[in-house]
């Protein structure tokens, strides 16, 4: 089913609604996403992401209180259900099985510095 | 500091993105744009937000929107549509043919200016290597005139000297100022469309042989190439190809090939071809630079440049011509010679001219708009009688989203509907337009797929601007106010209806003011002295037989009491283009001015009831003094010029009389002076012209009596056969020949006119379908005046009296937009008519009448109905 595959960025997305536990909604999901993989991410990227992993049912979401910021709309915040924590697992577990059967002789990483 | 989100950017967002997210993302994107205003000011900020608006513009936001609502009933909401649309066709069937028959005309008449778009753009394509063949112009150094035509050395020369050039062609029309006659057994007809071509000419022109082969047919002298039509003219049913036609009656060629009929969009129209060795004077076969009578084609190859060929001939010309001065040679595009009015020569086709496809196209434009208005405004006057249906739909979940689709699906239905009308309407009209536009189509020709396609894009479009107004509005209608059934049209609604009819009777009006301008100028040209009388005259083609016994024959035709007057010239007045330069020694040495000139005999003056000046004209003393016997250089002329030939030398009429003039190899004085005539159209100024002396003739001028013209015409026709049985009695009127020169105008006029009543026509359609909207909207109204005391009357006067306002506004929107318009067109002409009051006046009376009475009927049936029938509901 084509529900199950996980997307790269969907990974990154789900993980660092993980990391950011009940604070994750969309600005601040973007924000850590930037802070963790070093690189500029569109809200609209978000939104397109957390929208489809919703409708997959790896996320779940609510709305926030009213508040003064942002005008009065709600936050929308986001949790990973367990059925996308087994996802995640099930994406890491492939890529740990995959790494150990590669010849570390054949493989070397050159880390040269200058 | 601005710190609210660019609005638009914010409406954009509302009206596209889905509901379900729109909350979260609004306000996501609200904190991102506080947040960059801290961190890089206002500007960047809105910037970043339109960025991120766009960036949720992907399919994922905006398709999420149709799943949720209609997916499975999708089919039976469209039938319902269907159905709730012609059911509302037929309700009103009245208001639904109003509709229709606007729009029906309005794209019939686009249909057919749009296939005569496409017919005139088209002009020539079909000639395979147009895209590189040129004609070949020149103009000599220091004057204006541009001559369409070449000398016979120019093409072989370039050829041999140029490896750019792939092929060329050179054709010769002696037809259009002495017709030959072509004779095959009893058959014999004087024929203007023979020309001497090139062996090459199919090479350079994509005509179709029907018989014969394009390599050989115009190799050999007295080879004769002739079209269908000529074919079955002269050789019936026989079999032309081997066959011969005798020419002018001394030569006999041979049909060598028989040639599809040009099409009706080709420059060239042709009856016969002859092949260039036919030619039997030197004159002609020899290769000479003396001369310009040859319209020039060359064909160039695949990769040459027309700027870089034109750039090499001057020098080639000046090597191999020898003469001192060289004039400037250009080459113009085939397929530009119809369009741009560049013009090809010598009685091969008059151009039309761009202008007038803009005004054609112009036209259907505004036709379009109007129709398209008359939809807009009932549709949305008729909203009322919706709302509930509109309430209803809502609280049963329609979103606006779908209301919008069913009332543009009327709309497409509708245009649909009308589409059928106008293609009937326009196969109906096809023959009338014919006569319009001075062509010929048949029905297969809107059949065709270029033509069916733009019209349905049309059409499309049409159903778009007509729909997408009351689509919006009925759409966007509140349940709760509608539903409450209070609900009335909105202000704005009539407001916005009010604008649209006064666009549509600025249109109408401006045209209406067009059209009168256009007339008055048609007419003030037609009336206007011309200095001389062309009244039932009659040009008649001149044969060496009839000039041989000249004065025999002109007494015997004079004793025939129905004519009146006879003389000869080269040429009918209409027809004055040869040119000449004129030198008057005694004035300026130097000074050379361009003339017309014109060979008449002594007593055409007097003939054509011409004036005079000063001095006399040609006398038979004169015609002695450039006698055969006496030797050229002895040889003294005799001029007699018209007062604008005068002007440029600045002296006057009896001034000049007797002053020595010298006109191209011809040495002698001025004789008389006459007064200026119109030869020409009154577009120009009238050009300097002089008659010369010279006894060469090609036309025989008679003046008969207009009594009984057909009578008369018989009469002097079986004379003339008598007397001269071997030229054929074809005769045209003096009087019509000029008026052809102003055929373009006429095309317009009768377009204008055409145009003016349609637009009128549709825009009432309009007119009446919104005040029988507005008479039920205040029936009510109607009633409790009536019932205080109104009369019929004074309730007509005040329904009328809101239309009547909005024609007021819309004549002073188009009277100077017509103004201007028409003085930009009449600026064109030389001599013209100012616009007056009276095409404004009328414009006003007509209009307002029209609309008055389209008005009135409805207006009178309302206010004289029974006011309890319309108060008794409540």
């Amino acid at each position: 089913m084509k529900g199950t595959y996980l997307g790269e960025f969907e990974e990154i997305v789900l993980l660092v609604i993980g990391i950011l536990n009940d604070q994750a909604y969309g600005v601040a999901i973007k924000n850590e996403l930037e802070a963790q993989s070093q690189r500029t991410i569109s809200i609209g990227a978000v939104h397109a992401a957390t929208n489809r992993l919703e409708e997959k049912g790896y996320l779940e979401s609510e709305f926030g209180d009213v508040t003064k910021e942002r005008g009065g709309k709600r936050k929308k915040y986001y949790k990973v259900t367990v059925y996308g924590q087994k996802a995640l697992r099930k994406a890491m577990d492939l890529r740990t099985q995959m790494w150990a059967q590669i010849d570390a002789s054949s493989f070397v990483v050159k880390t040269t510095f200058g | 500091m601005k710190s609210s989100p660019p609005k638009f950017a914010r409406f954009l967002l509302k009206t596209c993105c889905d509901a379900r997210f729109h909350e979260e993302v609004e306000g996501d994107l609200d904190e991102l744009f506080a947040h960059n205003i801290q961190m890089h000011g206002p500007k960047k900020a809105a910037w970043y937000y339109w960025k991120d608006v766009f960036k949720h513009f992907n399919w994922y936001f905006i398709s999420r929107r149709r799943t949720k609502s209609s997916s499975q009933n999708l089919i039976d909401m469209w039938t319902n549509y269907l159905r709730i649309a012609f059911r509302n066709i037929f309700k009103n069937p009245g208001y639904s043919a109003l509709n229709m028959l606007g729009l029906g005309v309005g794209m019939a008449c686009a249909l057919l200016i749009l296939k005569y778009s496409l017919h005139e753009l088209g002009f020539d394509k079909f000639h395979e290597k147009g895209d590189r063949t040129y004609v070949v112009h020149m103009q000599f150094p220091n004057e204006e005139e541009i001559i369409t035509s070449a000398p016979n050395a120019l093409v072989p020369t370039l050829i041999r000297e140029l490896p750019e050039l792939e092929t060329g062609v050179r054709i010769f029309n002696r037809g259009s100022y002495s017709p030959f006659t072509v004779k095959y057994k009893e058959n014999v007809f004087k024929e203007n469309r023979l020309f001497h071509v090139d062996s090459t000419f199919f090479d350079v022109f994509s005509f179709k042989l029907l018989e014969g082969d394009p390599k050989r047919a115009l190799v050999n002298p007295k080879s004769i190439v002739l079209t269908e039509e000529m074919a079955a003219k002269y050789f019936g049913s026989e079999e032309p190809m081997g066959k011969t036609l005798r020419i002018d009656n001394r030569h006999d060629y041979l049909v060598t090939g028989v040639i599809e009929n040009p099409p009706s969009n080709s420059h060239i129209h042709f009856d016969f071809l002859v092949s260039y060795t036919s030619f039997t004077n030197r004159f002609f076969l020899q290769e000479r630079w003396d001369n310009a009578s040859y319209t020039s084609y060359l064909v160039l190859n695949e990769n040459a440049s027309a700027s870089s060929v034109e750039a090499k001939i001057p020098g080639i010309v000046k090597r191999t011509s020898e003469a001192e001065e060289i004039p400037r040679y250009s080459l113009n595009n085939l397929f530009d010679i119809h369009l741009s009015g560049v013009g090809a020569a010598f009685g091969l086709e008059a151009q039309n001219e761009m202008q007038y496809l803009y005004i054609f196209g112009f036209i259907g434009v505004l036709i379009l708009i109007i129709a398209s208005i008359n939809y807009t405004n009932l549709a949305t006057a008729r909203a009322v009688f919706r709302a509930k249906e509109i309430g209803m739909r809502k609280v049963l979940g329609a979103y606006r989203f779908n209301l919008f689709h069913q009332f543009m699906g009327e709309s497409i239905l509708v245009v649909f509907m009308a589409f059928l009308l106008a293609l009937l309407l326009a196969v109906v009209a096809l023959p009338s337009f014919n006569q319009l536009a001075d062509r010929q189509f048949v029905i297969a020709d809107l059949w065709q797929s270029n033509v069916i396609g733009g019209i349905v894009l049309v059409a499309f479009f049409v159903a778009m601007l007509a729909g997408i107004y009351p689509a919006l509005v009925l759409s966007g209608f509140r349940p709760i106010t509608v539903l409450r059934g209070s609900f009335k049209n909105s202000k704005s609604g009539v407001v916005m209806r009010k604008l649209l009819v006064t666009v549509q009777f600025v249109i109408s009006i401006a045209l209406i003011i067009g059209t009168s301008v256009v007339f008055e100028q048609l007419k003030f040209m037609k009336q206007k002295e011309l200095g001389y009388n062309n009244d039932n005259m009659l040009i008649l083609p001149l044969s060496s037989s009839i000039l041989r016994n000249y004065p025999a024959f002109k007494s015997e035709m004079m004793r025939e009491s129905s004519v009146l007057d006879m003389t000869l010239a080269s040429e009918s007045p209409t027809q004055i283009n040869a040119g000449y330069s004129i030198i008057l020694k005694d004035i300026d040495e130097e000074k050379k001015v361009m003339v017309a000139g014109l060979r008449a005999d002594l007593d055409f003056l007097g003939a054509l009831q011409m004036e005079l000046v000063a001095g006399t004209f040609i006398t038979e003393a004169d015609v002695k003094n450039i006698a055969r016997e006496i030797p050229s250089e002895d040889r003294v002329f005799a001029f007699v010029l018209n007062e604008e030939a005068l002007a440029p030398f600045g002296i006057s009429p009896e001034e000049a009389i007797g002053k020595r003039a010298y006109m191209n190899g011809r040495n002698g004085f001025i004789r008389g002076v006459v007064k200026n005539f119109h030869f020409a159209s009154m577009r120009e100024k009238i050009r300097p012209m002089a008659f010369l002396p010279e006894r060469d003739f090609n036309k025989v001028l008679i003046r008969i009596s207009g009594q009984n013209l057909e009578n008369t015409l018989s009469k002097v026709q079986e004379r003339w056969r008598r007397l001269a049985p071997n030229v054929p009695f074809e005769y045209e009127f003096m009087d019509l020949q000029y008026a052809n020169l102003y055929s373009s105008e006429q095309k317009l006029s009768k377009l204008f006119g055409l145009f003016a009543g349609l637009t009128i026509f549709i825009s009432c359609f309009g007119l009446l379908g919104l005040i029988s909207f507005t008479t039920i909207q205040r029936a009510r109204e109607i009633g409790v005046r009536k019932v205080l005391g109104a009369s019929t009357n004074t309730l007509v006067l005040m329904l009328n009296k809101d239309f009547s306002k909005l024609i007021l506004v819309a004549f002073l929107i188009a009277t100077p937009l017509a103004y201007l318009f028409m003085s930009n067109w009449l600026a064109e002409f030389q001599y013209k008519i100012g616009i007056g009051v009276t095409p404004i006046i009328l414009s006003l009376v007509g209009t307002t009448l029209i609309a008055f009475l389209t008005t009135s009927f409805q207006s009178f049936r309302a206010a004289s109905a029974n006011p309890v029938d319309v108060l008794k509901e409540q």
